[in-house]
Parts: C-alpha cells; structure tokens; sequence
C-alpha cells in the first residue's frame, strides 16, 4: 500500500534538479547523472507541471512486487539483504498544496501530465545506489495552455503508437483516485535482471494499441522465456534476447516479427523499412551498433515529417536516375525524426533519421552508431513485404495510364499531371505512401470529400470494399505539391499482405494485386471489371484515428 | 455498369472510365525489365532470408 504521500510545489522557482537529488539516489550520491529522470522532469517542466504527488511504495505493492523479488533473488544469494525502495510520482499540471490534495478527485484527467515508478537500489557488487524509472505513462508532448494560442498539438509532430492507460494515485492511505492519460508507456532496464530488450519489448507491448492487456512487465518476459536469476546473469553469461525468446514472448499476444538487417547500402533506405510499418502503427524496434561493441534497442513510436524538404524532388533532378521505379518516392522521404524511446535517455526523443544511416566521411572499419536491424511487430499472418506492393503499385498505374493514352482515351487532368511528371525532361517524383490498412478503418477514411466536393455514394463505398479483405497493404500515389499542401491522393492501390515474398514477379504480380482506383473509376483485378466512381478529384490522403488530432504544416 | 446514383455536387462524366472499361486484362498486364525482375526478386528473397535469420535483440555483440 503506498503511504508518505507528499505533494510537492514544481511550478516556477522549483528546481527540478533540487528534486531529482532527493529521489534519484544515484545523483544524490555524486557518482552519476540521472538522464532519464531528467529528461522526464523537462517533459513535464514543457507542459507546464505545477505539482509531483510522491508516494512511497511497500515492497509488497502490487506494481513492484515481482520486480523486487527478482533483484532481492538475484543479490541476496550471495551478498546478503539488499537495500531497496520504489517512489511513485505523479505529475500534474494545477497549483496543489499539502492541504488540497482532497482536491486531486476534482481534477479533469487532462491535468494528469505524467505517472512514474522509481526504484532505487543499493548494488551489492559495487556498492553504489543505481536509480531507474521501472514504469512511466508520460502524456502526448503538447503545448498546454499557451497564453496566445491554447493548447495545440506540435507542428508536424505523429507519434502513431500510443493508447489511452488507466493509472492512479492515493489520496491518503485509503482513498485512490484513478484517472486516465493518453500517451505512452516507458520503462528503463535494471542492467541485472533485465537489458534493453526487456524494455523495448515492454515498451512496444504495452503501447501496442491493439492489445488490450495488463501492462507487461520484465519480470513477465523473463517468466515466459524461462530465466533463473540464480543461474542467468544478463550482460554476463547471457546478452540480450534471442529471436526464439523474441517470438515465444511476441507469440503469447497473437504479434508477430518481421526482420531486416542493413548490411552495405541498404543502410541508406533503412528509415523506408521503419516508417511503412509505423505508418501502420505497427511498433518497429530498431538495433543500432554502439561504440562499445554491443548494439542497443530502441522503440519507435512515430515521426516527424518535413514538408518543406528539398530532397525527394531535388535529387531526381541532380542525381542519376535509373528506371521506372525511380521516378517515385517513398512519402518516407518527408520523414525527418523518428520519435523514439531510448531507455538511456528517457522518453519521446526525436531520433534524426541521417544520424543512423551512415556517415558521408566514415573511418574505415568504423561501424559504430548505425542501423543494424529493425524488426517489426505485425498482426500475425502479415507476411507480404510492403516494398512488393509499393513496387507493384507503381508499375500498374503507370501500364494502365500508358495504354489508356495509347489508345486513345483522354485522360482526366490529374492523370495526365501524373503521367507527365514521369515524362516530363527533367521529371518530377510522384509520391507513393504504403501501410497497412484494415478494411474497417478504409471504409470509416472514404467519408470525407475531394477537392471539388465530391463523395463516393454507399454503392460506391460497397464497390470499392466488397473485394478487400480483412486487412491489405493499400499504396497511395500523389503528386509532390498534392501530399505536401493538400495532403491528398490521386490513385489508391490495393495489394494482398498475407502472402508469401514474390519468387515470381513476373508472373505474380499481375495476379497478385486486388484493385486500383483511379479518378473516376476503380478496377478490380479480381473479376476484371470497372466501375464509375463520383470522386474525380484529389481526396484526403488516409489517416487511422482520429482519437489525436495533428497540426500539419 | 452505368453510373451509379451521385451523392457529389459535381458528378458527371469522366473520360476514363469508358476508356479504362475497355481495356482487356492483357492489355495491363505487366512487362518487367530484366532489372525490375531482378529487383523484385532481390527484395523479396531477402525478405524470406530474413523470416529464418537468428538474431539476438539489444545487447548482442556484432
């Protein structure tokens, strides 16, 4: 049962670093700098917190019952008791006193910034307090109550993996109060009975919004994959987890992963492999190589985009270019940051996406800090490589626009914009956008209205769903001007996801894809027919939720 | 198919569709280049490579 429940002031002219010197025993003992209890409080000190409830928890609460018992059995076989204890902190963004914490019920979840469970330990190896966050639940980054403009999501800003959480906090030693914060869930590694894997996996289980599951703990993984604390010693005698414990520990949950490793030049289309997935909001988590000769895991949780970037058009143009294929980019391309989790550094950080892909001037032999893997976290069944569908896409539309033109067949204005980009001396890139879709989350995006106001009518809707399965890669293809200023889209392209890789392109891809929809008509491979539809012009580019809004620049 | 009843407030004809009904499946089918084949097959083998591929998540050694 938590008890000590104290509120404390951390408005204007409370230092944050005067808190985290009481709390974090690791800093107050001089011999190392809290990173990730920093780079929480700076989370909560841009939303605008005015006051942290702290509690003290009792070995035996039910949050860190087992994560005791794990470090208590690994220690205490051999170096006697271990000292140890674990604060929750509640962050809140009203001005609270000691004697308002009755008031703490009253208060709309939205005031609710952030939850974390600190544990403090006295190594017995070394004798040094090791302090780390065993679980958070941090708030969406936003502005909060800006004097001028409210509170506004961040420019450009979409972090994609998130879920509504249930969390709670006493009031006194009898009364709690449960609230809700939209979010996500971090947690750090202990370095003894668990690495960075454990929270990673953690991490992307307990934001995965499909799941609805009591948060995952280390000490849950550790149980799954059979790990004696007696006998295993991670960093020891064992490093992090193997793709069979990833699996079984996956497996539990219905997911599934999906490998690529980047070996030469594919390191510089990594960041291509990772955002097909997150923009399906399926969680991707990236190895990276580290100086140290051991590589470090990090979830991604969404990105950030560009639309001012020069690149994608300008390097069709100054570079060499070669083939069809080349004349499209990946929306990717736009993609500047990934938002990540670093349980090193703590929560939300923008990752740039050059700064893993390889150094221009690179030493030889110098492989540290860049992408080694990324494995993603599909439903399972998901086994068809995006990069087949996207590629697929391409080469219909451009076959279908060709013979349309060849025999004749005056086009609408938006596909002949979009044929002569491809023809056009120099040409200019017509981009693609490939994610996993559900055909129920399809069916709720074609509600909106094109450019000129037109809708698809319910036999339409009916039409364009009817041949679609449960789920489908869908690829949307658009001009530059179109997705960085309208966020709108010319063609949908709809392809299988749960096939095995083409060993046959060249036969199956023309029997593989399900449909195409074009201005004014959709094509369905399957039956081989053409139907009329009402939206002739760019349409809204499709979006999962609407559960956050974005502020899109 | 005729056109089907219109909910927009700007339906009418659109040139291609009548062009994109008469098309026969083999008129769109699709002609790879050796090198598309060879970058479609690429792609996925090293898909299905990496579907058998061991690896150690966070912490392994290079």
């Amino acid at each position: 049962m938590p008890h000590n429940i104290q509120v404390i002031a951390a408005g204007l002219g409370h230092s944050f670093f005067d808190f985290i010197k009481i709390y974090c025993r690791d800093e107050s003992s001089g011999h190392s700098i809290n990173r990730v209890a920093h780079r929480l409080c700076s989370l909560m000190r841009k939303m605008g917190v005015k006051t942290v409830v702290v509690e003290d928890l009792e070995p035996t609460y039910i949050e860190v019952e087992a994560e005791f018992l794990a470090l208590r059995t690994f220690f205490e076989t051999s170096l006697g008791t271990l000292e140890i204890q674990a604060n929750r902190l509640t962050f809140i963004s009203e001005e609270l006193d000691s004697h308002d914490v009755s008031r703490i019920p009253e208060l709309d979840d939205d005031k609710f910034l952030g939850s974390a469970i600190l544990i403090n330990f006295k190594n017995p190896d070394n004798d040094l307090w090791h302090t780390y966050i065993f679980n958070a639940i941090v708030a969406t980054p936003k502005i909060i109550n800006h004097k001028k403009y409210g509170t506004l999501p961040l420019l450009n800003y979409y972090p994609h993996i998130y879920k509504n959480f249930k969390r709670q906090v006493y009031i006194n030693e009898f009364v709690v109060h449960d609230y809700k914060i939209t979010g996500s869930f971090f947690c750090q590694q202990n370095s003894v009975t668990s690495v960075c894997a454990h929270a990673a996996l953690c991490m992307t289980l307990n934001n995965h919004s499909l799941l609805n599951i009591d948060l995952v703990t280390p000490e849950q993984i550790n149980k799954t994959i059979g790990i004696d604390h007696q006998k295993i010693r991670f960093l020891h005698n064992k490093k992090g987890l193997k793709k069979d414990e990833v699996d079984s520990v996956l497996g539990k949950y219905g997911l599934y992963i999906t490998y690529k490793s980047f070996l030469g030049e594919e390191i510089r289309e990594y960041h291509d492999y990772i955002y097909k997935y997150i923009e399906s909001r399926c969680p991707v988590l990236l190895t990276f190589s580290t100086d140290k000769g051991i590589d470090h895991v990090v979830p991604i949780l969404g990105h950030t985009l560009n639309s001012d970037t020069w690149k994608p058009e300008a390097e069709l143009i100054y570079s060499k270019v070669g083939g069809r294929l080349s004349y499209f980019k990946s929306s990717s391309a736009y993609v500047d940051n990934f938002i990540i989790h670093d349980d090193n550094f703590g929560m939300y950080y923008c990752l740039p996406i050059h700064s893993l892909a390889g150094a221009i001037f690179e030493l030889a032999g110098d492989t540290a800090f860049k992408a080694v893997y990324a494995t993603a976290v599909v439903p399972f069944g998901v086994i068809t490589p995006p990069r087949e569908a996207e590629w697929t896409s391409v080469l219909v539309a451009i076959t279908i626009l060709e013979k349309l033109q060849e025999k004749g067949t005056e086009l609408d204005s938006w596909s002949k914009s979009f044929l002569s980009s491809i023809n056009a001396e120099p040409p200019r890139p017509i981009i693609t956008r490939t994610l996993l879709v559900e055909k129920r989350s399809y069916v709720m995006s074609i509600e909106g209205e094109d450019f000129l106001g037109n809708s698809f009518t319910s036999e339409e809707k009916e039409m364009l769903t009817n041949y679609l399965p449960d789920k489908f890669w869908l690829t949307e293809m658009t001009l530059p001007d179109l997705y960085t200023a309208n966020k709108n889209k010319i063609i949908d392209f709809f392809y299988p996801c749960d096939l095995p890789p083409s060993i046959d392109p060249a036969v199956d891809i023309d029997n593989r894809w399900i449909q195409i929809r074009l201005p004014g008509s959709l094509r369905i491979n399957k039956i081989d027919a053409t139907f009329p539809m009402t939206v002739k012009s760019h349409f809204p580019i499709f979006r999962l939720y609407s559960e956050q809004e974005y502020l899109d620049w | 198919m005729e056109e089907l009843n219109s909910g927009s407030r700007n339906s009418g004809k659109v040139p291609i569709f009548d062009g994109l009904r008469n098309l026969k499946k083999e008129d769109i089918s699709i002609s790879l280049s050796q090198e598309e084949v060879n970058l479609f097959k690429m792609a996925c083998q090293e898909e299905a490579e990496a579907r058998e591929t061991q690896f150690v998540l966070g912490g392994g050694d290079r």
